[in-house]
């Protein structure tokens, strides 16, 4: 069981980091579109400072792999590679989705039904739905890219969160009408990265070279026509 | 080899080539690994550049891996981390950078961020018969075409740049239009080597006016024309594939006479990727026979991005400034004549 874990998510406009030492928790968090790069490392040499540990103790990095901005993904993996690089120690990957689940894990009552959902733009979505089981939130519907109004396919989701539950307010009116709870200004935190990485056992640790973003949309770029 | 001397890790993925290298103070170069994203844009006909970063972040740890475990060096034997900030594609610059400054951080050790071009201009030093400065560089590639006065490290004066297409960019375009595979350039030099470069008079842009700047744009254009006005055989294209590169080849050599002029200097270093071209080699080759001067050029693998440069210009510049703050910043526009030596940067 690891006991000092450094999380990082720059996959939304809110950028934060996490340092967990021991049951202590440190962290920085800040909505500061187009500024992770610039924000991640200095925040953790300050939570370092705070916590009165070195670098050098961290025993596990945990980075949300996504989906959600492209280059935000980027970034979070991209500093996560070179700490874990120049660290020798494991990163444990987390989904985007499953932390903004595990978020509102106090709002779902056992047997409730979650649906997390994303602006991914392009007038489309990312989504993924849970069910709570005690202290657990199961995945009922695994992550997806879609359009908004395919979301509201007759099943009951009780609580709904994320950013596409404003954007497409309009496509979504059913769903948010029928829902107990709908908060779309959560987005996804280093906070729950580190929790969720700190139930993953050691086989879901990956080093570096092995770490997988997960984009979701993998159609980025149109082929040309064939010449004629 | 001594592995008490300063060892500099070079990064690179300002663009298709995902590169890492190491460059020892005694030893030299002690190795480098490329993957080239070649196949994974060939079907777009161009860089993609949200498939390029998504390339580089998979690829670089595990040629960081592969390079280590070659050269028999440990992470912690680094002096220190340099990686490319710029100029280059955001995103691709973003995974180099971000993979750079964080291990750098990791190891306690400094970072140094390289201009790009600074690496490419400096590429010919990797040589054993190196320039000495000052040189006046000519800088082609897919991306930029510039003429620079080197006076000294991070003493560079852009003496003439390309207004529009950079030359490889030209090549490239006219390949494409000509129906050759991509990347153009290399096939389309091949096919020129059948044909007949006298057939057709093709312009030398911007040599009838005074100046070091460049324009292939038109050139590009003339050679669509001159394309769609043919009976489009084989011959015609191997015809118009030499005039075209002979036009690009006297052009470059025209600006190069004027920039070697102008900067009162007989050493011309050519790097980039169009600096692979065998008749542009010649040509400058006998342009500096006739001046009485030199002409270097790298490798040809290291014409093209490679990381073997970057880990150079880092060792060139690890007793400068390096960098202290630990916020990771890239520059996908970076004037190069904004560089300074390292003795004297703020």
């Amino acid at each position: 069981m690891p006991v000092n874990i450094l999380a990082i998510d720059t996959v939304s406009e809110q950028c934060s980091v996490c340092l967990q030492r021991g049951e202590a928790s440190f962290s920085r968090s800040d909505h500061a579109p187009r500024l992770h790069a610039e924000l991640v490392l200095p925040w953790i040499e300050a939570l370092l400072a705070e916590a009165q540990i070195d670098l050098q103790d961290i025993d596990l990095l945990a980075v949300d792999v996504g989906p959600g901005s492209f280059t935000g993904v980027r970034i979070g993996i991209s500093l996560a590679q070179g700490l874990s690089t120049g660290l020798d120690i494991p990163i444990a990957p987390v989904s985007s989705l499953q932390a903004l689940a595990m978020q509102s894990l106090a709002d779902v009552v056992d047997g409730q039904t979650l649906l997390v959902a994303m602006d991914a733009r392009m007038s489309e979505v990312y989504a993924a739905g849970f069910r709570r089981e005690g202290d657990q939130l199961a995945c009922i519907r695994p992550p997806l890219l879609c359009a908004p109004e395919s979301l509201d396919d007759g099943a009951d989701w009780q609580i709904l969160v994320g950013s596409a539950f404003l954007v497409y307010a309009d496509p979504l009116a059913t769903l948010i009408s029928s829902a107990a709870l709908c908060d779309p200004d959560r987005s996804p935190n280093a906070s729950d990265i580190a929790l969720l990485a700190a139930q993953l056992t050691e086989a879901h640790h990956v080093r570096a070279g092995s770490i997988e973003p997960i984009y979701l949309r993998n159609n980025v770029a149109k082929k040309p026509a064939l010449p004629t | 080899m001594n592995r008490t001397e300063a060892i500099v890790l070079g990064i690179e993925t300002s663009c298709d080539e995902t590169a890492v290298a190491l460059y020892g103070q005694q030893s030299g170069l002690i190795g480098h690994e490329l993957f080239s994203q070649i196949d994974v844009h060939a079907e777009y006909g161009g860089v993609v550049p949200e498939l390029a970063a998504r390339d580089h972040v998979r690829k670089l740890p595990l040629l960081f891996d592969s390079l280590f475990q070659k050269a028999g060096v440990s992470a912690h034997d680094l002096a220190a981390v340099a990686y490319t900030a710029g100029p280059g594609l955001v995103g691709a610059l973003l995974t180099g950078a971000g993979f750079g400054r964080s291990l750098a951080f990791a190891l306690g050790k400094p970072a140094i961020e390289i201009h790009h071009m600074e690496g490419h201009l400096l590429a010919p030093l990797l040589e054993d018969q190196a320039p000495t400065m000052p040189f006046v560089a000519l800088l082609v590639s897919g991306g930029h075409s510039m003429l620079v006065d080197v006076k000294g490290l991070g003493q560079y004066t852009v003496l003439g740049e390309t207004l529009d297409d950079a030359a490889g960019e030209a090549f490239d375009k006219t390949a494409k239009m000509l129906g050759l595979p991509y990347p153009g350039g290399p096939h389309l030099a091949k096919l020129a080597e059948q044909g007949d470069d006298q057939r057709f008079r093709f312009p030398r842009p911007m040599t009838n006016r005074p100046g070091v700047d460049m324009s292939f744009s038109g050139l590009k254009t003339f050679t669509l024309n001159t394309w769609q006005k043919s009976d489009k055989t084989d011959q015609d294209r191997a015809d118009i594939a030499a005039c075209f590169q002979r036009a690009v080849v006297e052009t470059l050599a025209i600006k190069c006479r004027r920039a070697l002029q102008q900067a009162g200097n007989q050493q011309l270093v050519i790097a980039g990727g169009v600096g692979a071209n065998r008749l542009l080699r010649e040509r400058l080759k006998a342009l500096m026979d006739e001046l009485g001067g030199q002409v270097f050029y790298p490798r040809i693998e290291f014409c093209t991005d490679n990381a073997a440069m970057i880990a150079f210009a880092g060792m060139k510049r690890l007793n400068g400034p390096t960098e202290q703050a630990l916020a990771v910043r890239v520059r996908p526009r970076w004037p190069m004549d904004e560089l300074r030596p390292p003795e004297s940067a703020a």
